[in-house]
């Protein structure tokens, strides 16, 4: 290292002193800009090319298999991996050395493992049970490589490693963990000229771009493995739950104050046209929703596909229903995931070339189901399959492996009609972790009470689990350490653990969803009334403000979806990006509560309110004040109820510049700065939400680290 | 001013302070809430908590003094790109002197008045004006502020005058992180591990050290910059440094041999006499009995007990957290200073449990939630005493969680883990199975203050951890005693740790041993526990024998088997919050 002159460190200071200012800020960022390097080559990819199989070493380990030397040769063992979590993994425990049987290798995500029923019921174990009962032989089998969260990358890594295990045919059942793929920090700038060209729906469009070229280069890599390695490839190309998943999304990105005013008025009048049936006028309002945020929200394709669902216009709801899946890959949550039609187009163009074989499963679907949309019975959720959507998916792809394998076959219908033996017990349980899953993605109750009814219907012995579900989820304290789930852990049920417990986050915190304690209470109930009394218990324990100060900001009460802001946890503060500000309060006696807000608004305009309603009913009106202010709300005995309570906070609109926010947003792109936490309107603020009972003086009722509060505040409380 | 909020932050090990008249009310270290070690983000945890331990709220703040300043530490880092600073353009789009007010901003929410203090200035006076000295000299060594990488400095009443410094790249806290590194240890992280493999070795390479840095007149000195490369983001020494040795840089996890320790205890040698001398400098200018000592290397205890006892200065003062994340407090004082007048000076600091506490109802909580059996000694403090001191005196290492946390890397009897240090083989035992760490590294005992100088050769309270001494004690402590017969102390006081006081008067007078082994209540590579839950995860994932938490006691065999299995091999902290290859310089 060379030892700069010394008399340089005044030159730097006053660079540096230049550079801080607001005019050097812009002329640093300039030099940043123009001495950035081309990005280099995508990590993941390679490049639009792909990789070619032949140019590759071959990896030492298939997934987390890896190869031991048995006395039947060489073997590949499922092992622990430092770093890979084990239960992600198909539970295939050795893979043997290729012998005279046929073997079909599956690779894919958490559909191919038969999410939820796994390891009892895999579409693995549908399949081979299928060829072989086809094919009246043993001389098939099929290695089970699926993993959950498998990415497009890892994906083709696990196909190359894979090669070693000499399959006869690939299987490759993937696509809906492809979102991220769009995503990469070395063209985050050129989001950022598309950002600036023509808004966020510009951004969409790149965003499938990029897709449609990834995907490419998978399918390009796989049929260079038919090409070389002469081995063929099943491309099973996925559906989605159109029917019963809703996507949504209530506030437009990046739009301008006038348009996002305009879309917030006309998605409250379609939701009322939607309610009293007034189809034509939904639809038009619909129409107008998707011209204004051009499809980067799923709210105006949500209305149109439910207005032509309702009018029995199946092919046109389907179109809609899609459209609302599709705009998840810009909205700027955290979201399931799905394969969007991007994909489904490059993949069904890549079949059609030939270069690959593809089962089209929304098209077999469409069939098996006589032309109606895709629901609950073949979807556990968004893209996890029933026994039935397994059993219907794997006929497929036993048709189209057969000719690979040189055995003719029948028809895919005629494949279904062979029996297989259910387990109810693994079926209801898989209901209840799907009641769950759709509870805790913001499903509504209807499909949250219809899967908690099927569990029970199916085996009444879930209501066991239930029990422990709904002590241990009910509890603050992290799940895996809690009685009930040691408890739970002891029925020994893989399916259900391996759902409930993530090795990743063990401590995670916990969504308090009133749609899943309240269905599941009430199945638990009918089942044993004493647990459902007990569940009760627990909820008011440990959450109920009767007895305590409760801090309405915490995880429990202000989240009720895994679909998160991204970065919300980079702030020290809540922020309100919709229009409605919800949280949950729970109340075990209804005596007068009071709430201590700390809020703001910032660009607030003069004369804004706010509105803070307890349980749909207008309790107080605030000021909107754009430096942060203490407010108390007095909330009546008499408006509260024992059990849920519901407090929301309706923000106004205030003022923005939508030139200025894209170039804010475009330049954080462009310095791969954290973005992501900007594309919403922020409505507002809140630094505190406490809610107190007022029966007890608030300095002896802390059990939390938090001190009573200062004197500022408590002069300002409202007798009741 | 009122409540004035310190920030150390965006670098490594980011921790937050509050002032209220002066007063130290509450300070912590963001990674105990994130459980991110060494987490370097904006603390907007440890804000909050300092804002509820305060009784504040956000508006309530007055001001937020941060430790350092931004657009001198982007001119020391383009200095340090030269000759062409638009070269790197990965290190040139990090630079970013906006970051910190842009943060405290956007990610606290904080709306007032935002205070730049200059980094060793944070460090000079988060020493003297907590030292309780109305004079004292003040030595500051860091790896490096802005520019600055030691200062000289004089303290009196309510003034600090910083009169020399030695700047960037001469740095004898880059000196021994290269060392470090070249080591194959965590820069940032793991320099006291060198410390202590020191006691291992003998100083044979001081020479090839004295060719890396030179010692000059006054309070200079300077290093030999062809051993060092400050711009790598992978390494901090050139090709010259293995060759200076005649050894290829060790690897991570490699065996630790003589040569390492040897080169050790050099780099310890070398520093020690350095900053001997620098000591001798200060104490000739400045002329005050009392010394006080901040940065990085101030934690280094080994050295400061040197200067204590071979330097002319009759009292040493190391605030607890001497490193960046104890510059907040630093930067809280000056800005008090600044804003109320010059009579303001916070008090002495006693003691270091400035962070959160918690009752006993979320206890009750999570041990009804866990169906833990736990025995409950609310009201019954001596009952618990003398329980504990019973499983202690039978061979148990017990995790003890009491009161307020500690602020700084030591744990002082808030969370801590203790056992009996008379027992031969309880060191192994604790590295092995509890702490999962090397077998070199050296416990520290407590000791009653009132005993410290019947069993250490210590005749001052030490109640912080922040200097060594020789074990002197008639009784056999194999367990805290280090190889080269030195120890760590913490002399306790009953005025300042009641309860902790309290357990060593019991266990002396059922053992005739005043002195626990006194370790932090963590795994490796994971910060010190904070929360109950932080605490009973700890206590599950590792062989603890028993956990007291505040009143209750909870036994090993009451846990269930389900949890052990599950946490065992879980993610639960985050052990990689900083690049641990090379300084962080940008």
């Amino acid at each position: 290292m060379i030892r700069q002159p010394e008399r340089l460190k005044l030159v730097a200071n006053q660079l540096a002193d230049f550079f801080v200012t607001e005019q050097g800020t812009h002329v640093f960022s300039l030099i940043k800009a123009l001495s950035d390097q081309p990005p280099s080559e995508h990590p993941e990819i390679g490049g639009s090319s792909g990789p070619k199989v032949a140019e590759v070493l071959p990896t030492d380990r298939v997934g987390i298999w890896e190869p031991k030397l048995r006395k039947q040769g060489l073997c590949y063992l499922r092992t622990n991996v430092v770093g890979e979590p084990s239960s992600f993994w198909a539970r295939t425990a050795c893979i043997p050395p290729k012998g005279s049987k046929q073997r079909v290798v599956l690779l894919g995500e958490s559909v191919a493992r038969g999410y939820f029923y796994d390891p009892y019921f895999t579409p693995a174990s549908v399949l081979q049970h299928m060829l072989i009962t086809v094919c009246r032989t043993d001389n098939i089998e099929v290695v089970d490589l699926a993993r959950t969260n498998l990415l497009l990358q890892p994906l083709m890594e696990l196909a190359r490693s894979a090669l070693v295990l000499k399959p006869d045919v690939f299987v490759v059942f993937a696509g809906n963990n492809w979102t991220e793929a769009a995503f990469v920090s070395e063209q985050l700038p050129e989001l950022a000229v598309s950002l600036r060209r023509g808004g966020w729906r510009s951004v969409k469009e790149y965003l499938e771009g990029q897709l449609r070229d990834r995907v490419r280069s998978c399918l390009e890599f796989f049929a260079s493995i038919t090409r070389d390695q002469g081995i063929p490839v099943v491309f099973v190309l996925p559906e989605f739950n159109l029917l019963d998943w809703r996507t949504d999304h209530r506030s437009p990105p990046l739009l301008s104050l006038e348009s996002t005013g305009e879309w917030l008025a006309l998605r409250s009048d379609a939701e009322c046209a939607l309610r009293g049936d007034h189809f034509e006028s939904a639809k038009s309002l619909g129409l107008r929703i998707s011209e204004l945020d051009g499809g980067t929200t799923p709210c105006g394709a949500n209305i149109l596909a439910e207005v032509n669902n309702r009018m029995g216009a199946v092919t046109e709801a389907r179109e809609f229903f899609e459209m609302a899946r599709d705009s998840a890959i810009c909205l700027p949550r955290r979201q399931t995931p799905r394969c969007f039609s991007v994909i489904q187009e490059t993949i069904r163009a890549a079949g059609e070339s030939n270069s690959i074989d593809v089962v089209d499963l929304p098209i077999h679907f469409q069939r098996y189901l006589s032309g109606a949309l895709p629901d609950r019975r073949l979807f556990l959720d968004y893209c996890h399959l029933t026994v039935e959507g397994i059993r219907v998916a794997m006929a497929s792809v036993t048709a189209a492996i057969l000719p690979h394998l040189k055995h003719p076959g029948p028809a895919p219908q005629d494949l279904l009609n062979i029996p297989f033996a259910r387990n109810l017990k693994i079926e209801g349980e898989a209901h209840f972790l799907a009641a769950i899953h759709n509870a805790h993605w913001g499903q509504g109750s209807d499909i949250v009470r219809y899967h908690c009814q099927k569990a029970v219907e199916h085996s009444p012995e879930v209501s066991a689990t239930i029990s422990y579900f709904l002590d241990f989820q009910l509890r603050k304290a992290p799940s895996c350490l809690c009685q009930a789930f040691e408890e739970m852990c002891q029925l020994d049920n893989l399916s259900v653990l391996s759902a409930l417990f993530n090795r990743e986050t063990p401590l995670e915190e916990k969504i308090l969803s009133q749609v899943l304690v309240q269905e599941l209470t009430a199945v638990l109930g009918a089942h044993d009334p004493e647990k459902g009394r007990a569940a009760e218990q627990i909820l008011f324990q440990e959450h109920s403000v009767s007895q305590k100060e409760i801090n309405l900001l915490q995880h429990a009460y202000a989240v009720d979806s895994w679909a998160a802001p991204p970065d919300s946890d980079r702030f020290g503060y809540y922020r309100a990006l919709e229009p409605v500000s919800r949280f949950r309060l729970i109340c075990e006696d209804c005596l007068p509560v009071q709430l201590n807000l700390i809020y703001r608004i910032k660009n607030a305009e003069l004369k804004q309110e706010i509105f803070v309603l307890l349980n749909g009913v207008h309790v107080q009106t605030l000021p909107a004040p754009s430096r942060w202010q203490t407010a108390t709300i007095a909330l009546p005995a008499a408006m509260l109820s024992k059990g849920f309570n519901l407090i929301e906070i309706r923000w106004p609109l205030c003022s923005w510049s939508l030139p200025s926010w894209i170039e804010s947003v475009a330049t954080k792109l462009a310095m791969n700065r954290p973005w992501r936490a900007d594309i919403d309107v922020v409505y507002g603020e809140i630094h505190s939400l406490r809610a107190t009972p007022v029966k007890v003086n608030s300095s002896q009722n802390f059990v939390e680290r938090a001190q009573p509060l200062s004197q500022r505040e408590e002069t300002r409380v409202v007798a009741v | 001013m009122t409540n004035i909020v310190g920030i150390s932050a965006l670098f490594h090990d980011s921790a937050c302070c509050l002032l209220q008249e002066g007063v130290l009310v509450a300070a912590a270290e963001e990674e105990r809430f994130s459980r991110r070690k060494h987490d370097p983000d904006m603390p907007k945890r440890a804000f909050n908590y300092c804002l509820a331990a305060g009784a504040l709220t956000i508006a309530d703040v007055d001001c937020v003094a941060f430790y350092e300043q931004p657009s001198r530490k982007l001119a020391r880092q383009l200095w340090t790109m030269l000759p062409d600073f638009t070269a790197d353009s990965k290190v040139l789009s990090r630079l970013d002197a906006a970051r910190p007010a842009r943060e405290i901003r956007e990610v606290l929410g904080f709306e007032g008045p935002i205070e730049f203090v200059e980094h060793h200035y944070a460090h000079a006076a988060s020493s003297f004006f907590f030292s309780g000295f109305s004079d004292a000299a003040i030595l500051t060594v860091d790896g490096v502020g802005e520019w600055a990488t030691t200062t000289y400095g004089v303290g009196h009443d309510n003034d600090i005058l910083i009169f020399e410094t030695v700047d960037f790249p001469d740095s004898l806290g880059l000196l021994y992180s290269t060392i470090t590194n070249y080591l194959g240890f965590s820069v940032n992280d793991a320099e006291y591990k060198i410390m202590g493999a020191a006691a291992y070795g003998l100083p044979k390479y001081q020479k090839q050290i004295r060719t890396m840095v030179q010692s000059h007149a006054a309070g200079q000195y300077s290093l030999d910059l062809k051993y060092f490369d400050f711009r790598s983001l992978d390494r901090m020494y050139s090709d010259d440094l293995p060759e200076l040795f005649g050894a290829p840089p060790r690897n991570r996890g490699a065996e630790v041999t003589q040569f390492h320790k040897d080169l050790a205890r050099s780099i310890q040698f070398v520093l020690e006499e350095i900053l001997l001398e620098k000591a001798e400098y200060l104490h000739k200018t400045t002329g005050s009995e009392n010394l006080c000592m901040a940065g990085g290397v101030a934690l280094n205890c080994v050295a400061n007990s040197r200067i204590l006892r071979e330097g002319p200065f009759r009292k040493l003062f190391v605030q607890p957290a001497a490193s960046d994340a104890g510059s907040s407090l630093g930067a809280a004082a000056i800005v008090a200073r600044r804003a109320n007048g010059r009579d303001l000076k916070p008090a002495a600091l006693n003691h270091a449990y400035l962070g959160p506490q918690f009752g006993s109802d979320e206890i009750i909580s999570l041990l009804r939630a866990m169906g833990l059996k736990a025995t409950d000694c609310r009201g019954k403090e001596p009952d618990l005493i003398a329980a504990v001191v019973h499983q202690l005196s039978q061979g148990k290492v017990v995790g003890w969680f009491h009161g307020r946390m500690e602020f700084g890397p030591r744990a002082l009897g808030a969370r801590s883990i203790l056992a009996d240090p008379r027992i031969e083989g309880m060191r192994d035992k604790i590295n092995a199975q509890v702490k999962r760490r090397e077998s070199f590294r050296p416990f520290a005992p407590a000791v009653l203050e009132t005993k410290a100088h019947e069993h250490f050769d210590l005749d001052h309270p030490s109640p912080f951890m922040t200097e060594t001494c020789r074990v002197t004690s008639r009784l056999h402590l194999p367990a805290i005693t280090h190889v080269d017969g030195s120890a760590r102390v913490q002399t306790v006081d009953a005025d300042s740790s009641p309860r902790f006081a309290s357990l060593l008067n019991a266990f002396e007078r059922s053992t005739g041993c005043p002195i626990l082994l006194n370790t932090s209540f963590n795994l490796s590579d994971e910060p010190i526990v904070c929360s109950p839950l932080d605490a009973i995860v700890c206590f599950i994932r590792s062989e603890l024998d028993l956990l007291v938490l505040e009143d209750f006691i909870i036994d090993r065999s009451a846990l269930g088997t389900a949890a052990q299995a599950l946490l065992h091999d879980a993610r639960v902290a985050d052990h990689s919050a900083v690049r641990h290859s090379t300084y962080t310089l940008f």
